[in-house]
């Protein structure tokens, strides 16, 4: 069982559906929390050092 | 600009790289038009500051002087004061602009990511000294290395030989295709982190603290481990978007960060955390410190020697933040348990009182992730200010 799902998971066509939901979410994630506004995520606190 | 602060600046990239990415998708050399683009970027960058921009230029003329006429006199001679005062000079500027604000000064010295150009410039000059960069090196190589956009605001510090075998590497189409999609991938990670993750824990948990906590301890409490988790996914986030930038110009920059959450003692974590700046401070100022007490035999106890050297690390990089008590004593914190941990270790190796199995593994990454917490609530300012 668990070598059948290593193979489903190591499939090409899985692994880059699986990627392009990823990315999907992360854009969608961020026009949801932005819209069409630039990024005021505010500025890098390491930046200062 | 700051750089991956908006999706502006993300857009100009993609403008920016795009012929780079053509070229390197055809297995053509790409370094020459990298070089135009960082000049480009740069100009983004500081094109908002006028100050800054001079400060830039004066360091960057100050820093490849220093480091040419020391790889000139190295090959004639090797003296350590000359190699202390190289090391003096090429520091000079960072701790004049770290100094300055607190004479109520102008900072005119200081722009954003000098700390990390210095750090280049010194490991330079401690490379060339300890023998390791021995032939000339070409002043469009140093400026590209120095001034590699990417990683200039906040790093990670690369070192220049290993940027060096990325100049010199030919790189063939299907190795760029993988570069190009870790590049992505990584880019991808960093909005995740920052815009997404970083964003939600600092504007819908942090600021509203005075609403979500019942009492003022459980406040500082929720404040400590929602810092925690807003610095790491923060800075994570910046780094991947600098290491993805360099992936896809054919550079692979160094990681930053690999799971510090889960490090099972103090050392472990900084294995792991803000990696390129910890290995900079471990290659350069604690691994010096031990061989130089060890050869003028000042202190015979090798443990003794080695927490002196951790007492210097943590100081030094908590100064490096700033002279603000809470940095100092975020150090001096970090020194303590290093000191501690040290002496713990020594006293399991010979006594074997802490077992090594899965439930111990968890209970020290429990342990230790508190412990790390609560130094990035002194950290934040909140216990001592």
């Amino acid at each position: 069982m668990i070598n059948k799902c290593k193979a489903f998971l190591s499939n090409y066509k899985v692994k880059w559906f699986g990627r392009f939901i990823y990315y999907l979410l992360i854009l969608l994630l961020l026009f949801f929390m932005y819209g069409f506004n630039d990024a005021s995520a505010g500025s890098y606190i390491y930046n200062d050092f | 600009m700051t750089p991956y602060g908006s999706f502006s600046f993300f857009i100009i990239i993609a403008f920016l790289l795009a012929p780079a990415v053509i070229l390197g998708l055809k297995g053509k050399k790409f370094h020459s038009y990298n070089i135009f683009a960082t000049v480009i970027a740069l100009a983004i960058i500081f094109s908002s500051s006028f100050s800054e921009s001079v400060a830039l230029i004066a360091f960057t003329i100050w820093q490849v002087l220093l480091i040419k006429a020391y790889i000139a006199y190295r090959k004639k001679a090797n003296s350590g004061t000359v190699f202390c005062l190289a090391v003096i000079f090429s520091i000079l500027p960072l701790t004049i602009s770290k100094l300055l604000p607190y004479f109520n000064q102008s900072n005119w010295v200081g722009f954003l990511g000098i700390s990390y150009l210095t750090f280049k410039g010194t490991q330079l000059i401690m490379e060339t000294r300890d023998g390791l960069i021995k032939k000339d090196i070409s002043i469009i190589r140093l400026l590209y290395f120095i001034l590699f956009f990417p990683t200039i605001s906040s790093g990670p510090i690369d070192r220049f030989r290993r940027f060096d075998k990325y100049m010199e590497a030919e790189i063939t189409q299907e190795q760029y295709k993988l570069l190009l999609y870790d590049g992505i991938n990584k880019i991808f990670r960093g909005f995740l982190y920052k815009f997404i993750i970083g964003y939600s824990i600092n504007h819908y948990f942090i600021a509203n603290l005075g609403f979500i906590s019942q009492s003022s301890f459980q406040d500082h409490l929720l404040y400590m481990y929602g810092y925690s988790m807003y610095l790491f996914f923060d800075f994570a986030g910046y780094s991947n978007f600098a290491i993805g930038v360099s992936y896809i110009m054919g550079v692979k920059s160094p990681e930053n960060f690999n799971s510090p959450f889960i490090s099972r003692n103090i050392k472990d974590f900084w294995n792991r955390w803000h990696m390129s700046l910890s290995f900079w401070f471990r290659d350069y100022v604690y691994m010096r410190f031990i061989f130089w007490i060890t050869k003028k035999k000042w202190i015979k106890n090798r443990n003794s020697i080695s927490n002196l050297g951790y007492i210097l690390l943590f100081l030094l990089m908590g100064v490096w933040h700033g002279l603000e008590i809470q940095y100092i004593a975020y150090g001096i914190y970090h020194a303590l348990l290093m000191v501690l941990y040290n002496s713990f270790e020594r006293f399991n190796k010979k006594h074997k009182w802490w077992p090594q199995n899965k439930f111990t593994h968890v209970i020290a990454i429990i342990i230790t992730f508190h412990f790390v917490c609560f130094g990035f609530y002194i950290f934040a300012g909140q216990l001592i200010k």
